[in-house]
This record gives C-alpha cells, structure tokens and sequence, in this order.
C-alpha cells in the first residue's frame, strides 16, 4: 500500500511537473512534444505544435508535385443509426488521377459499389449493381469538380483529402490544435503520427518518413454527433503508375439506365410543377 | 373466448399502425430534414466525416433540407455546425427498410433487419448484386423488356401514402424499370418513381405517370 501510494505521490509530482513545464513552454515554440508524448501526456488541446504543422504542409506540397496519383485505399466508415448505434461499413478504393483534370475512383464494397469517371469534360458517377448512372458536365479541375459534386450534389469524391492538401483549400489555420505523437508504422513503413483537433473533427494523421512524405493513414473522429463516428482511410501508393486517357472515360453498358442527380432532378420537376399552375 | 380475439384484432390494428408510423420517417425524411430522434429507428442520422480538408467539409453532417424535392439547390458554404433542432442528413444506403414489413409473401430483401429494426445496407436490386449472390436471388427476370427491380418489401399502407413528390430510399416489391421518352423509372402497380443520386445513393421520388 505504501508502496503504491509513494509512486502515485511520485506521479503526481510527475504530472505537476509536466503541467509547469508545458504552461512555460506555451506561447514559444513548442518542441517537448516528443518527451510529453512519451510520458503518456498528449492532452493539451489548445497547443499547436508547429513541427507538425510544418509536417503537414511538406506533405501537401509534395503531394503537389505528383502530376499522377495511383492509390489504393481500405476504408472504413461508421454510419449513424437515428438511436446512436453505429454501423461499420468497410470498402476498397482506388483511384487514378491525373493532374489537373483526369481522375477515376473506383469503390468497391459488397453493397454500394461506385466508380467515379472524370475526363475533362463530363463526370459520371456509375451503380454497377443497380446500372444506373448520371453524367453531368464538369468543371475543368479536379478541385473545382470536387467542390461543385460537395456543393450542389451531395456527393464526396473518395480520398478528396489527396487533392485539397496543399492547396488553399486545405490550409491548416482551421487546426486548432496539432501535436505529433512519434513514430508509428502502418503496413511496415515507418510513419510519424500525428493529432490534429479543428472544429467538429479530431483527425490522426500517419505520414510516411524519409524522401517520399506521403500519407499513410488517416483516422477521422467526428465531434458533432454524440456517438463519435470514426472514418478510416489506410492508403497503399503506387507512384510510378502506368495508364491512359481510356481510364477515365465511362462507357454506359447497353443495359444501363441514365438517372438524374436529386438536385438537377428537384429543378426540373418544380420547373415542371411550375408550367402547369400557369 | 371473446377475450382472445379481441386482443387478437388489437394486436393486428397495432401491427399494421406500427407499420405505417415505420414506413413515415423513410418518405419524410427529405422532406422534413432531421432523422435524428425520429421515430422508428434503424434510419441513418449521419456518418463520420471522410474528409478534413475544406473546412473539414465533406460529409455526414450536412442539412437534409437543401437539394431535396422543392428544396432549391444548397448554400455554397456548408454550415460549420449542425443547426439547431438538429436538421441532418441521412446518408443511407440505396434501399433501407423504412419498414422491413414482408407483405403477402414478399421477402425483405431491402435491408438487414436487426431485431425487426432496418439498417441502411446499400444497392437492393436485380442486378446480379449481392443480394442474388448471398441469398439464392430473385429479382432479375425479364417482364415485358424491362428488368424487375426487387426492393425493400414494404407495406401496402405505406404505398398509399406515397404522394407525389414525396422521396423514398425503398421502393416496394415488384416494380419494373422503365425508360420512357429517355427518362427512366421505376414503376410499382400504379405509383410511377424517378430514381435519382442523392449524393453517391439512389433516391426515389413519386412523380405521375408519364404520359
């Protein structure tokens, strides 16, 4: 008893000594992390520690430099139930883009199978199981396109992260919080892991050591629901990959069925709905 | 011996409004936003963000109001936050039970039921999907040149209530697929749907029957 009560005194003293050291350091460049991460204390959650800030950006800007991108992704993504229980949904991604304006992403998963053609000129998403699909005219980048899917339709083009960081659009001033937690392997590459709090998300990040800062890994904590949904994205990259313009080109199946997209649908039917009360 | 039935007939009466209130949150939902708290369970309120870029944009949390039938397109900007009264969006899967109610010998083939409550499981139809694969299939056979869409069985109730303009995830058994002047549909005895992509699920929305 009195031994373990002596080292929670000593644990204490410890934590308190800690507590000093980080409200000392608060304000001036933080580089404790690693000494506080290994002492199991990685809490402070209004510190940015500016070495993974800077992590971060060097790896959206090497991104940048990628004019293909071949990646294979293992997702997992939780779904809420309106009584809070969630439900897992498991799926493989990959996508082959080419920059600034070709990309295909193909999901697969036992159920809601998707494939993502953009060439260009027109952006097509296919259901191969209910052989469906919808082509609608795209913006001349992969960005504008991605924002223009989100804004008007819902839709989220998978790993949209790859092409947002080290853009504008994926500045990091939303981060209000950034801690690196040490090294960490994923599929045996040795990563550095990294903690990042911004509104309504707490985010990991696992980026690839060495001359090739590529992500790894990604988990997604969702805030805003009580029931903390995770996202999970584990990314295997190939980065000399060998394809052509044919890749991104979609050609319907003669037994596909063109649908609309709800948005563009809504316009049409309240035009329609509109015609008729005149 | 009156006793019995009696509380037989109060079961079934049960029943059936059970079916009917079940049914509801899957034809309001686009409608009246919010699955949050609604009744009937097993819908899905939202899901974990898959992006953090943007704003941490991208995702589960949008507001269901915005792009749905009547419902004018949606604000550039995403709301940071959920709104208050909790509008939210449901992002299932293609078919879901709203109700998983097997009727006249219809197989629930829209959802996986977990203790009587459905869950969102993703593309129900007669594709050669998984559902054929897993479950010895049904649903693909050729009627009048058109491919029979099996669904989420649902009650007869529930396809009254289906008025026009109203948005389903699940489509009752027995529709056929139908392409007419170019535009495709799915039509159930006399209710006449237009599947379209909300975000990357397919929707179904009660239009009239073309003419």
């Amino acid at each position: 008893m009195i031994h373990s009560r002596t080292l929670w005194i000593g644990g204490t003293v410890a934590v308190a000594a800690l507590a000093v050291a980080v409200l000392v350091t608060k304000g001036q460049t933080v580089r404790t992390t690693r000494e506080r991460s290994a002492a199991g204390v990685v809490g402070d959650s209004s510190a940015i520690d500016p070495d993974a800030i800077a992590a971060l950006e060097n790896m959206g800007k090497y991104l940048r430099t990628l004019k293909t991108i071949d990646v294979h992704a293992v997702v997992t993504h939780d779904e809420v139930q309106t009584d809070g229980q969630l439900v897992q949904k498991t799926s493989n991604v990959d996508v082959l883009a080419k920059r600034p304006d070709r990309l295909r992403a193909e999901v697969t998963d036992d159920r809601q199978p998707r494939t993502f053609y953009y060439d260009g000129k027109k952006f097509t998403l296919w259901a191969p199981l209910l052989k469906f699909y919808t082509t609608i005219d795209a913006p001349s980048t992969i960005g504008d396109l991605a924002d223009k899917l989100e804004d008007r339709y819902n839709v989220d083009l998978p790993l949209v992260d790859l092409f947002r960081w080290g853009t504008k659009e994926g500045d990091t001033k939303d981060i209000t919080s950034a801690i690196d937690l040490g090294p960490s392997s994923v599929d045996g590459v040795t990563c550095e892991q990294y903690l990042f709090r911004q509104e309504g998300v707490d985010w990991q990040l696992w980026i690839q050591l060495g001359d090739f800062p590529l992500p790894k890994k990604i988990v997604i904590t969702t805030l805003t629901d009580e029931a903390r949904p995770q996202h999970m994205s584990v990314w295997t990259w190939n980065l000399a990959p060998s394809f052509n313009d044919a890749a991104f080109e979609f050609t319907a199946p003669s037994d596909a069925k063109v649908i609309p997209f709800s948005a563009d649908l809504a316009d049409r039917l309240s035009a329609k709905a509109k015609g008729a009360a005149k | 011996m009156r006793y019995p039935i009696r509380i037989l007939s109060l079961v079934l009466l049960t029943g059936a409004f059970v079916a009917a209130v079940l049914i509801e949150p899957a034809l309001a939902q686009r409608r009246g936003g919010g699955g949050r708290g609604m009744r009937g369970g097993g819908m899905s309120r939202g899901g974990a963000r898959p992006s953090v870029s943007r704003g941490g944009g991208g995702g589960g949390f949008r507001p269901s109001g915005g792009g749905g039938f009547g419902g004018g397109s949606r604000p550039a900007q995403r709301p940071s936050q959920l709104p208050a009264g909790g509008g939210n969006m449901n992002r299932p899967g293609n078919i879901t039970g709203g109700g998983n109610i097997t009727g006249g010998g219809n197989i629930n083939r829209g959802g996986t039921v977990i203790n009587n409550r459905p869950v969102n499981v993703g593309d129900i139809n007669g594709g050669g999907g998984w559902n054929n694969g897993y479950y010895g299939g049904c649903c693909y056979r050729p009627l009048a040149g058109a491919a029979v869409v099996g669904a989420a069985a649902v009650t007869g109730a529930a396809i009254a209530a289906a008025s026009i303009g109203s948005v389903t995830y699940a489509l009752p058994a027995d529709c056929v697929v139908m392409v007419v002047d170019l535009v495709t549909y799915n039509q159930c005895g006399s209710t006449w749907y237009q599947p379209s992509f909300e975000g990357s699920t397919t929707t179904y929305t009660v239009v009239n029957p073309p003419q």
